[in-house]
């Protein structure tokens, strides 16, 4: 029983919304000046003992705090006005923080609790969908992370990917934190928000910040889910039957060509499911955080694992401990450190087993007992069925692979900041690591199954490989404000080295007992062979030094400002150093005289920006030829003696300058109908200059392609971002979240150097071509005007092609000169979508919650690029959709080739029929949940069932319609894997 | 405050000053303007990867024999009838520009050309550094010997198609972009300069080491086959007198001889021997697997399909036409028939079988390889192999030719066209002709050189192509040349595609 001193009052309350009255569920009610508070149960009221004369403080997200001196009250009715405090909330932006309404740019937040809601290995995946500009390609297998352009592929291709910033450290991709691990993570869209960063942001900014423990919420919890991934829209192959009529349609007309007979084959083999399983998920999340007034601390351990879904040895491992402590020292100095130990363990699957498994005929068995040479298992070999050495076993090569890989990744950072004139100017340097060591050991036993499928002597490969990156930054902000005008002024320096090494060694003859046994030096001394060059990007050395400045100006909350300057020097361009200026603008309408009548914007606010960024995520490039050492360039003469030899390209290398993006945005921040509804719409412009990527070359040099600054693009589109909420009653609310982006992609010029590139070679044909008034890669091909009937129509054409007979495409005759030539193709669609959308469904409804998330692009082609094979793989199977719908006597289809047409280089090159339209419509993530918050000495349980990604309507005839690629050879599909619905129960409990 | 300044001078120090600091090459690269052009051991590196060069699939094996071969009545395609539909155009005569196999043959060619350019490059800077005259003249003979590499990727070119841009030093990407074609005669004028300019600087022989190398008899005999074909757009008889003189040479040196056993001029064994004056040499190096090795696949791509045991296996291609087995027969050839046809359903004087479950009746029997030389992993068949690109005994027909065509040099080895004719036939132990006509000597380069990647130009050259090939679907001129790729013409818009395509 307590005992109550006299000078103790027992207060009780409630604490309800001033608007409609409804009560509020977990508002904090806190004795000022103590760590004495509680919070409002289910029903809004409270309970706290506090001392004669003190203050109490009541607080709840969305409205504005209040502060009561209590001396005789025992019944408190705390009445909340609702703020626009949504806009006082501080955001995360380069180098700093600033309140979301003082920003001049578009700056788009995702907190990690919305983040946590998806399944995804990567936080990367979970913002599909949910924010405007910002587009992700997911790649099915486990643990990888997606690809992501922001605001359309201005860079190019491979070196589009955003900067991502963990806690200050620089980071190649965010793979190995665990949407659990974090606070917020924000995206700086345009040129003005990125402009910070300058030589790397010219493809945006990622800003994670991980969890911090915040004063008074001491917080524990546990978040775990368990699901099972089901592979989805596996594209549907022909079985024996199907493919031996189809091949004996093919070759009817071929001398010496026997038909086949389905009958004499042993089996009807479907080899995706024979290799494709339903595999497990589960990840498990422990956060400890919390902080008095000097400290805050953070831990959190994550535990993540996923099996793949090929029946073989492959999945993805990966435990986390993420640490974070921040220490008020004195009044002048502060200091934290912030370290995430990242560590994974993966059996990697061979992706060539699905490509086999695309291109084998079905004729044969996974086993077979009368495949003798086979060993140790005996599976079956197509080569004892006629067929040639392109040919494999795809179940034998998941099951001979055996190909793990360990790393270990160590962010560091920790700062000192220095209060030089209290509340005015701060000096903070900081250090910042991102350190990664990786260790991967690929095993191949002796094994025979046919043909040159098999190895006479086993063999082991191992690979260590150290990257590491560090940054030093020193920061100067000052800060002031005076009568109306308040302003912030950001020095700043940053030095960064960047390096990566690797050794890789091959021995061969390696007993395999168990995984100590797996030694280099155990295998025979004369097969060892070592190496520490893997290409041009392994190993790697950069350096880079930069200079900038940022100043802010608010006047009286209506009129703002940003400016930003920053100097970069890099040490991979040959021109050094690049300048990046920018600015932007904001006005805020609602705080003007002429607004305050007006009802219908509660907020309002005009933004205008430009900015001016480098790219230097593009290759290094050598200003002069270096020279290729190596076995091919090296002779071989007499009696197998080997000359090591020194050879090098006869083209002159091109100079390489910056590759800079000039951004203009402008957009309208506002919400409406008492703050439910909230949006915010862009126009944005950007025109990468100096594009640096690999372009064809014509031959006589020595290489195929040269890097160069081959031409300027320009993206253009708006983006609109919608946000309704509102609170229906005391049980139920909900939300409805909408967004959409329109890309418009153009090359501008191509800097006076061609007339066109040309690239995405297949079968000695060009498929994409890169012209001025053009997207970027545009497909470039024959428009088909239906299929030959019969020989005889054939024939009467005037219009005269290579191959014109019954089966065949009647290509366009664009310009009437009745010969299909090079003159008769057009542009066929780009890669680029015409929009992309998201839209959320939320739904509180008492204890329950439901949320629904769609998305979907539209406008994309892709390039069916896994049918043009046809040269090499001309006795391999079909997709059953060809089988069905292609041109035969029986059926005079006028889309479909037949089966002899389609074999032919004639057919096979871009052209309207390769060329497929890539839109897609996607249920992302339906999730219910259930909140248990009654239950005593726990503060909420919250159970959830949820599906991801349990839906995609999508017409291309491919396994997913998510397909990446270089600049000018994007959207060229050869992937032959599916992806994954997942389906999970979770629970989250916070103590 | 003290304290404050102190934390802060700390911090600034550590900014880093110079630009040096931006400075820094790729790593595990070598400069090659930096190359160390006073080390005399590095004067090879830049030839041995021009040698290295001519090793690749699309140079000497899979397009190779597919475009230099397979359209003649010599062979067929090969392997089962389904594969491979771009080689089937090839044999067919029903190719156009966008062939991938075609296409695929230009680059790799052009990619001998920069190699031989920049070694022919690289030897001045290396004799303006070397000390001694033993140096420097090793210097001007690597240089010779780069030429050699540059005339016979020309050779090759302009035999395939005709009118082909001549690069010969460094450009920069916009002008090989811009580079226009020159005429045949302008390309066989460009051989013969470089190997007019090689042939003096050239040594007769090497050490066994260095056996393979080109010596000053591979540039007369490359020169000599250069004038014959030259002969057939130009000035015939100033370019048969120098067929006659070249072979002459050659034959009055003493240094080359055709072997006894016809069998063992295409065995490991007898690789580089003094029948030899060009082969692309092909190695393991004894491994048994593992990437990166310099052999060339010419023997595998035609090795028996399906054959067992794996390591006497290849694709099948090329294989011997019927029409070449009935000209054998009907010139009564024993020896020759033996080495050049392979049966299926037949076991090798040196035991290795060829099963009866491969699906073409014959294979090409000069790529044959015995087991015990293929060690490689699974699918090593003939990787020891080296291609014969040039002979004794074509010296001998060559010099027959061009007698008989009217050439008036040539006299120092005391050869006619009938005893260089006869000297051939002996060897394979055919009886010796009493007299020779043309038609003699161009059956008897069919027979002796058959399946060597001879019989489609030597059709071209000599005007026949049309009635022999016409029932293949040969159709003169148009095939004569073949088509400019249509990814090149997409990357020079100065080029122009040959009349037909």
């Amino acid at each position: 029983m307590n005992i109550i001193h006299a000078q103790q009052l027992s207060i009780q309350g409630v604490i309800v919304d001033k608007k409609t009255g409804e009560t509020l569920i977990g508002a904090s009610v806190m004795e000022k000046g103590t760590t004495n508070g509680t919070i409002t149960n289910y029903d809004g009221n409270f309970s706290i003992t506090v001392s004669k004369g003190a203050t109490l403080v009541f607080s709840y997200i969305g409205y504005n705090e209040k502060e009561i001196t209590v001396q005789n009250q025992n019944f408190l009715r705390i009445e909340l006005e609702e703020s626009t405090k949504l806009l006082d909330e501080v955001v995360v932006v380069g180098y700093g923080t600033q309140k979301a309404k003082d920003l001049t740019a578009p700056i788009t937040t995702v907190r990690g609790t919305d983040l946590s809601k998806q399944i995804t290995s990567n936080p990367m995946s979970a913002l599909q969908g949910k924010m405007t500009g910002v587009q992700i390609i997911n790649s099915g297998s486990p643990g990888s992370g997606p690809s992501v352009k922001i605001r359309g592929v201005g860079s190019i291709g491979d070196y589009a990917n955003p900067l991502y910033i963990v806690d200050g450290v620089f980071v190649d991709n965010i793979d190995f934190l665990s949407s659990s691990d974090i606070e917020d993570l924000t995206v700086l869209k345009d040129a003005s928000a990125a402009a910070i960063y300058g030589v790397r942001a010219a493809n945006g900014v990622v800003l994670v910040t991980t969890k911090k423990g915040k004063i008074d919420q001491t917080n524990i919890s546990y978040d775990g889910y368990i699901g099972l991934q089901v592979p989805t829209n596996v594209l549907k192959l022909a079985n024996t039957e199907q493919y031996v009529e189809l091949m004996n349609e093919a070759n009817a007309r071929n001398e010496g060509y026997t038909p086949k007979v389905a009958s004499s084959y042993p089996a009807s083999t479907d080899w995706y499911s024979e290799l494709l399983r339903n595999a497990i998920t589960h990840n498990h999340s422990l956060d400890i955080s919390g902080a008095t007034e000097k400290t805050s601390y953070s831990l959190g351990v994550n535990y993540f694992y996923q099996e793949g879904i090929m029946d073989a040895k492959n999945d993805y491992e990966r435990y986390n401990i993420r640490a974070r402590v921040d220490q008020k020292v004195n009044n002048w100095l502060n200091f934290g450190i912030n370290t995430v130990f990242s560590n994974y363990s993966t059996y990697l699957s061979d992706n060539e087993a699905f490509f086999k498994a695309y291109v084998n005929p079905p004729v044969y068995p996974v086993y077979d007992n009368t495949n003798t040479e086979a060993y140790p298992i005996k599976f079956g070999a197509p080569q004892d069925y006629g067929y040639g050495a392109v040919y494999g076993n795809p179940v034998a090569i998941a099951y001979y692979n055996n190909n793990k890989e360990d790393g270990l990744k160590t962010i560091l950072s920790t700062y000192a900041e220095i209060s030089l004139i209290k509340d005015k100017l701060t000096f903070r340097t900081s250090y910042n690591l991102d350190y990664n060591s990786l260790k991967s050991r690929d095993y191949t036993p002796e094994y025979y199954v046919g043909g040159s499928q098999g190895l006479n002597q086993s063999s082991l490969s191992k690979t260590f490989s150290i990257s590491y990156r560090h940054i030093l930054d020193n920061l100067l902000t000052f800060n002031d404000k005076v009568g109306n005008h308040s302003f912030n002024i950001l020095l700043g320096e940053s030095t960064r080295n960047e390096r990566k090494y690797s050794m890789i060694g091959t021995a061969l003859n390696v007993p395999y007992i168990d995984e100590q046994s797996l030694y280099l030096s155990r295998g025979s001394a004369s097969s060892l062979f070592v190496q520490d060059y893997i290409g041009d990007t392994n190993p790697y050395a950069y350096n880079g030094i930069s200079f900038f400045t940022r100043a802010s100006y608010n006047y009286a909350d209506k009129y703002l400002a940003t400016l930003t300057f920053r100097a970069d020097g890099s040490s991979k361009y040959q021109q050094k150093w690049g300048y990046f200026p920018s600015i932007g603008l904001g006005w805020i309408l609602t705080s003007e005289n002429f607004m305050q009548n007006q009802h219908l914007f509660n907020f309002l606010k005009f933004r205008a920006s430009w900015g001016r960024l480098g790219n230097d995520n593009v290759p290094a490039n050598s200003a002069v030829i270096l020279g290729q050492t190596g076995m091919a360039s090296s002779a071989v003469f007499g009696n197998d003696i080997l000359y090591e030899g020194v050879g090098s390209q006869t083209v002159l290398q091109n100079t390489l300058k910056w590759e800079v993006v000039d951004e203009l945005n402008v957009g309208f921040d506002f919400s409406m109908v008492h703050q439910n509804l909230r949006g915010e719409i862009d126009y944005y412009n950007r025109t990468t200059n100096n594009a640096v990527f690999y372009a064809p070359i014509a031959s006589g040099g020595g290489v195929a392609t040269l890097l160069g600054n081959w031409g300027t693009i320009r993206n253009q589109g708006i983006e609109l971002n919608l946000n309704w909420n509102e609170k229906v009653s005391k049980d139920f609310s909900y939300n409805v979240g909408f967004n959409i982006t329109t890309i418009d992609n153009k090359v501008v010029s191509l800097n006076g150097k061609r007339d066109f590139i040309p690239d995405g070679q297949i079968r000695g044909n060009y498929t994409t071509r890169t012209a001025v008034g053009h997207p970027i890669g545009a497909f470039y091909g024959y428009e088909i005007d239906g299929v030959y009937a019969s020989e005889g129509d054939a024939l009467r054409d005037p219009v005269s092609q290579d191959i014109k007979d019954a089966g065949y495409f009647k290509y366009k005759d664009q310009n009437g000169d009745k010969v299909i030539d090079e003159k008769d193709k057009v542009y066929l669609g780009s890669a680029i979508p015409l929009f992309t959308s998201g839209l959320d469904l939320g739904m509180n409804y008492k204890k329950f919650d439901v949320s629904v998330t769609l998305q979907g692009q539209y406008g994309n082609k892709i390039l069916n690029a896994k049918r043009m094979n046809r040269d090499i793989f001309t006795d391999g199977n079909y997709d059953l959709d060809f089988y069905e719908n292609h041109w035969s006597e029986n059926n005079k289809s006028n889309t479909y080739p037949s089966a002899e047409a389609y074999n032919k280089a004639f057919i096979q090159q871009a052209n309207d029929f390769f060329v497929e339209d890539g839109s897609y419509f996607r249920i992302q993530n339906v999730q219910i949940g259930y909140n248990f918050n009654t239950i005593k000495g726990i503060k909420n349980l919250r159970l959830y069932l949820s599906a991801q990604r349990p839906f995609t309507y999508f017409t291309y005839k491919g396994f997913t319609p998510e397909v990446n690629g270089g600049p000018t050879t994007s959207g060229i599909d050869t992937q032959t894997y599916p992806m994954q619905a997942i389906y999970t129960f979770g629970l989250k409990l916070n103590l | 405050m003290k304290n404050k300044i102190l934390v802060l001078c700390f911090s600034v120090l550590t900014l880093a000053g110079c630009s040096d600091y931006l400075d820094i090459r790729p790593e595990g690269t070598v400069p090659s303007l930096g190359m160390d052009y006073t080390k005399s051991e590095n004067i090879f590196k830049p030839v041995s990867a021009a040698y290295a060069s001519m090793r690749p699939s699309e140079v000497h094996a899979f397009n190779y024999i597919c475009m230099f071969e397979i359209p003649s009545d010599d062979a067929d395609k090969g392997s089962t009838p389904e594969d491979n539909p771009e080689a089937k155009e090839l044999d067919t005569f029903t190719f156009g520009s966008n062939n991938g196999l075609i296409s695929g043959l230009w680059e790799g060619y052009y990619n001998v050309v920069s190699a031989a350019n920049n070694a022919i490059g690289q030897m001045p800077l290396f004799e303006a550094n070397m000390m001694t005259e033993a140096n420097k003249l090793y210097t001007r003979q690597c240089q010779a010997e780069a030429k050699v590499i540059r005339a016979y990727a020309y050779f090759n070119l302009v035999r395939a198609f005709g009118y082909v841009p001549i690069v010969d030093t460094v450009m920069t990407s916009e002008q090989l972009a811009s580079i226009h074609q020159s005429t045949p005669a302008q390309v066989y004028q460009f051989i013969e300069n470089d190997l007019k300019e090689a042939i003096p600087l050239l040594p007769a022989s090497y050490s066994k080491a260095y056996a393979g190398r080109i010596t000053t008899y591979t540039a007369m005999a490359l020169k000599a086959k250069a004038h014959m074909y030259h002969a057939s757009i130009e000035n015939a008889q100033a370019n048969w007198d120098s067929v006659a003189s070249l072979t002459d040479r050659i034959m009055a040196s003493g240094r080359y001889a055709l072997l006894d056993d016809f069998r063992s001029v295409f065995s490991v064994d007898q690789e580089n021997s003094k029948e030899s004056l060009f082969e692309i040499q092909s190695s393991s190096l004894g491994a048994s697997s593992g990437d990166n090795y310099p052999y060339v696949i010419y023997a595998y791509v035609q090795g028996p399909r399906n054959n067992e045991p794996s390591n006497m296996q290849g694709w099948g291609f090329k294989t011997p036409s019927t029409a070449l087995i009935k000209f054998f027969t009907d010139r009564g050839e024993t020896v020759r028939a033996a080495t050049t046809f392979l049966y299926r359903g037949t076991k090798t004087p040196e035991g290795d079988s060829i099963k009866t479950k491969c699906p073409n009746p014959v294979y090409n029997g000069k790529v044959y390889t015995p087991s015990s030389y293929n060690k490689w992993n699974y699918n090593g068949y003939g990787f020891d192999h080296n291609v014969r690109i040039l002979r004794y005994s074509e010296v001998l027909l060559m010099f027959a030719e061009a007698k008989l065509q009217g050439a008036t040099t040539g006299n120092a080895s005391g050869q006619t066209a009938l005893s260089a004719i006869n000297e051939v036939r002996r060897r394979v132990k055919l009886t010796e002709l009493n007299s020779v006509t043309l038609q003699d000597v161009y059956d008897e380069r069919r027979a002796e050189l058959a399946l060597e990647e001879n019989r489609y130009f030597d059709l071209i050259r000599t005007g026949r192509a049309q009635s022999i090939l016409g029932s293949k679907g040969f159709v003169a001129p148009k095939h004569n040349l073949f088509p400019i790729p249509n990814a090149q013409m997409q990357l020079n818009s100065n080029l122009i595609q040959n009349t037909g395509y």
